[in-house]
């Protein structure tokens, strides 16, 4: 059984865990080349994305699978992903790269969140933002 | 030997240490302006960023901001003639590290939140999927970056930290 503060600590971790995964790329890609200021960076954007994560909880608790939304953020993140992929490849300054890291480990932890914390409940009414969208709408098989 | 393909890579790292750290004396009794140029660091910095420069803050993480901005540029040109080869090895590492990240986070959030096993497991194939396909990726943008080569000696304009208007070239020995 989950209590709501088991589930609050939970979501802690996973904002934090999540967060200092592509910070850790980050300050790795550095090779020991880094400033202050490129930790300091990087530091605030590791405490944005995990407030980011926490915050984001509840919005994809209500995205259903194959929805709108759930298309609408993966097709965000898939393009975050691919800059941050090229980003990363040595065509680019050191800096560049090391941010490149850091965007592509956005564009995986984000969309992992997003799926795993998905709606679960009844199938919300039509035309939601958030419901499912099916070929066929007279199949119910897979309410 | 610095142009060598078999440069342990630690050795390299206390080379440069040793180096950045004669340069910066010889930089301060001379006054030369150069890549260790502290005035020159402070001006980018500014420059970059619209906040009161932290440099002033010592000891914060341990680190000198000039001898940073200048190994920087010496891993650039340096590390680019003898990465490539033993690269692959370092990134497959770093796959390992990222699946162990991945799944280790994941496995402790289970206790916390309604998270089933073949969920982790499921990710941490992708991670791991993906961290292969950016390795590759990666050892490929090496090898074609990097091996058109250069002295390791000098660093070259070109692999100078531009993006911080510091000319690591015309700093002896790097």
């Amino acid at each position: 059984m989950m209590t709501k503060r088991k589930k609050f600590f939970g979501k802690l971790f996973v904002s934090i865990w999540f967060s200092l995964i592509p910070f850790h790329s980050y300050w790795r890609e550095f090779d020991g080349a880094y400033t202050e200021m490129d930790l300091l960076w990087g530091g605030v954007v590791a405490v944005t994305l995990g407030v980011a994560i926490f915050a984001y909880f509840p919005i994809a608790q209500k995205i259903e699978h194959f929805s709108l939304a759930w298309f609408l953020v993966l097709f965000i993140f898939l393009g975050l992903f691919s800059f941050g992929w090229v980003l990363s490849g040595f065509h680019f300054p050191l800096l560049y790269r090391a941010w490149g890291e850091y965007i592509l480990w956005i564009g995986i932890v984000i969309p992992w969140v997003h799926q795993l914390f998905h709606y679960a409940g009844k199938p919300r009414r039509k035309g939601s933002f958030f419901k499912r969208i099916r070929l066929n709408p007279t199949d119910s098989s897979q309410a | 030997m610095y142009g060598g393909a078999d440069v342990d890579m630690t050795e390299w790292r206390e080379i440069m240490h040793g180096a950045s750290q004669d340069a910066l004396a010889l930089a301060q009794e001379t006054g030369n302006m150069s890549c260790n140029s502290p005035q020159q660091i402070t001006v980018n910095q500014a420059s970059i960023l619209p906040v009161p420069p932290i440099a002033t803050i010592t000891g914060w993480f341990g680190r000198n901001e000039i001898q940073s901005a200048c190994k920087s540029c010496c891993i650039e040109c340096c590390k680019c003639r003898n990465h490539c080869e033993t690269a692959g090895w370092t990134y497959f590492g770093d796959v390992f590290w990222d699946a162990v990240k991945f799944a280790g986070g994941c496995t402790a959030a289970s206790f916390f939140l309604p998270i089933a096993w073949p969920g982790c497991a499921l990710g941490t194939a992708v991670v791991v999927d993906i961290s292969l396909w950016h390795m590759v990726y990666k050892l490929w943008s090496c090898e074609r970056n990097c091996k058109k080569g250069s002295q390791c000696q000098v660093c070259p304009a070109g692999y100078s930290e531009w993006w911080r208007d510091t000319d690591c070239s015309t700093a002896d020995r790097w």
